[in-house]
């Protein structure tokens, strides 16, 4: 019996290791009898950490970043520990030329979860289904709740839910993002007065960054949030370019231009990355 | 007969290979060190290959000889569907659609419109300025500035933000400017694009990956492009499928001629904003 057949059907690992290593014995090394053998020996060992071990360490990150990890040096994190890339807005979207400039921050939208219902609750008042992008070159608009403010407009009843507010000692009712105050027969929608505080802001508010503060757009009013949570109707900052009119603004014409007015404040169009926002002003 | 080892007196062979696992600064370790050096030594040499864009010399010809037909090119119009990926904010991703129509007329005449059920635009350069229109709310805003296409485009892009559509195919040198950031590029090999027999190439840059496909032939023009936003969440989609390309009808100046649509109104055109600068706007 070959009792090596019989050991490598055994330990074919160990066999294994023995079938690679069984080449070395016809390398040429210095017979351990050899003075000075110990010597050569700790070099050539010396040498071969010297040299292996720093091109180790090169090696590995390099290695990880082929392998999906942070390119260009980026360390040997593996490619799905990686945060997301943030949703960005490029206007220059389409040009290979200037893929890595104009890269902003998309506009931050305020989402409530769950979302407003989408139901039809007033006469007269048709709601969409459909999604604001504030991306100028995309088609889609999403409406919301808010959107359909009309002011004076009057209802028998309240939306189911709404807040009740008192400000300045005056009643006011509240429903994401719409103001009503009693009025004969009912009820009517208002303008957002200024002072109102809601628990939040309404349903598809524009963060809005303007002298250094943060605005919540939203239905022509302007949130911010105060320091109990709550997010509070600020006096319209003048200057400040917003996306979309208000519900309901009225074209007018100041000096000869158009331009737009909702609750005292005028809007001038002007051409912003080449679409068309609106800009707060006092003539 | 190894008296003092009874396994190596019956497996003489395992035992040898025993001690050269027991020893192991003799035997394993500067194996591994060699391979580790020569790895280290493979991944300096393909990190400093990195730095070169890795472009095979066919998509790379290819691309060349687009570019040099629509870059002397004196003339030409074409259109363009245009098809954007898009995430809503439920999450759900969709595509938004829309048309380019194109006309050029080199050095310095540039009109484009771009159509949509909601959104009606049109860009006009003639050489003195540049022209937006915005044909859903009638509004239109000059920009003055003169050279060549190339400068325009540069002046709209870099100081008021505004995209040229499919500028990468207007410019003088398509080519170049297509390839500034290019890592790699390669030839996919032929394809047909709405029945059109084409050679679809393949780049990547940075936080992009792109493709062209290439009208074979005579006629080497690009017939669809996509770009992938690899940097962006979801690696959204750029897509845009050309057709009725046209190099012989001519195109004079009353193509470039802006007159304000009746009961247009002239609105400011703002400049970007840069840090520590108020925002500027063209004078109406």
């Amino acid at each position: 019996m070959n009792t090596n057949a019989h050991f490598a059907q055994s330990f074919p690992v160990a066999a294994d290791v023995r079938r690679r290593t069984s080449g070395s014995k016809s390398r040429a090394l210095p017979p351990p009898h050899v003075g000075g053998y110990r010597v050569w020996a700790f070099f050539r060992h010396a040498l071969t950490f010297a040299v292996g071990l720093p091109a180790l360490l090169v090696a590995l990150p390099l290695i990880g970043a082929e392998h999906g990890g942070a390119p260009h040096g980026g360390g040997a994190r593996p490619a799905m520990s990686a945060p997301r890339p943030a949703m960005v807005d490029r206007s220059s979207h389409g040009s290979i030329r200037h893929v890595e400039t104009h890269v902003v921050e998309h506009p931050v939208e305020v989402r409530h979860e769950p979302e407003h219902p989408v139901e039809t609750h007033r006469e007269g008042t048709g709601r969409h289904e459909g999604f604001v992008h504030h991306d100028v070159d995309v088609d889609i608009h999403r409406r919301h709740f808010w959107n359909d403010f009309a002011f004076g407009r009057r209802f028998a009843v309240l939306p189911f839910g709404c807040l009740t507010l008192q400000i300045g000692g005056v009643p006011y009712y509240y429903d994401d993002g719409i103001y009503y105050q009693p009025a004969e027969g009912g009820y009517q929608e208002v303008y957002p007065p200024v002072g109102a505080a809601v628990p939040e802001a309404p349903d598809g508010a524009i963060a809005i960054d303007a002298g250094g503060q943060t605005y919540y757009y939203a239905g022509g009013a302007f949130y911010l949030q105060q320091p109990d949570g709550t997010y509070a109707v600020a006096p319209t900052p003048i200057g400040v370019v917003v996306p979309e009119l208000p519900p309901g603004a009225i074209q007018v014409a100041v000096k000869g231009t158009v331009a737009y007015q909702f609750n005292g404040i005028y809007y001038e169009p002007v051409f912003v990355n080449g679409v068309t926002q609106y800009e707060t002003f006092m003539p | 007969m190894n008296k003092n080892n009874p396994v190596a007196a019956i497996f003489p062979t395992h035992t040898a290979a025993a001690n050269r696992i027991i020893n192991p600064t003799t035997h394993w370790v500067r194996p591994a060190f060699a391979a580790a050096a020569l790895a280290g030594l493979m991944a300096l040499s393909v990190s400093a290959a990195d730095k070169k864009p890795v472009v095979d010399p066919r998509a790379d010809e290819l691309l060349k000889r687009m570019g040099d037909y629509l870059g002397h090119a004196k003339f030409f119009s074409v259109s363009a569907e245009v098809w954007q990926d898009i995430r809503l904010s439920s999450g759900q991703r969709i595509q938004a659609g829309r048309t380019v129509e194109l006309q050029v007329r080199r050095p310095n005449h540039l009109r484009a419109e771009v159509h949509s059920p909601r959104r009606n635009r049109e860009l006009v350069y003639d050489g003195n300025a540049i022209t937006l229109l915005n044909r859903i709310q009638n509004f239109y805003g000059t920009i003055h500035t003169s050279g060549s296409l190339d400068e325009a485009m540069d002046v709209a892009s870099e100081r008021f933000g505004i995209p040229m559509p499919l500028e990468d195919f207007i410019r003088s040198d398509p080519h170049k400017d297509l390839t500034q950031k290019t890592t790699s590029g390669a030839d996919i090999g032929p394809v047909s694009v709405i029945g059109v027999a084409c050679e679809h190439l393949a780049f990547t840059q940075d936080n992009i990956d792109w493709q062209v496909w290439i009208e074979n032939g005579a006629r080497p023009v690009p017939r669809k492009f996509v770009i992938t936003y690899k940097d962006e969440a979801d690696s959204p989609q750029y897509t845009a499928i050309f057709s009725n390309w046209d190099f012989a009808t001519e195109l004079p100046d009353f193509v470039f001629h802006f007159e304000p649509p009746a009961g247009a109104s002239k609105i400011k055109v703002q400049e970007m904003k840069t840090e520590n600068q108020a925002h500027k706007t063209e004078e109406k």
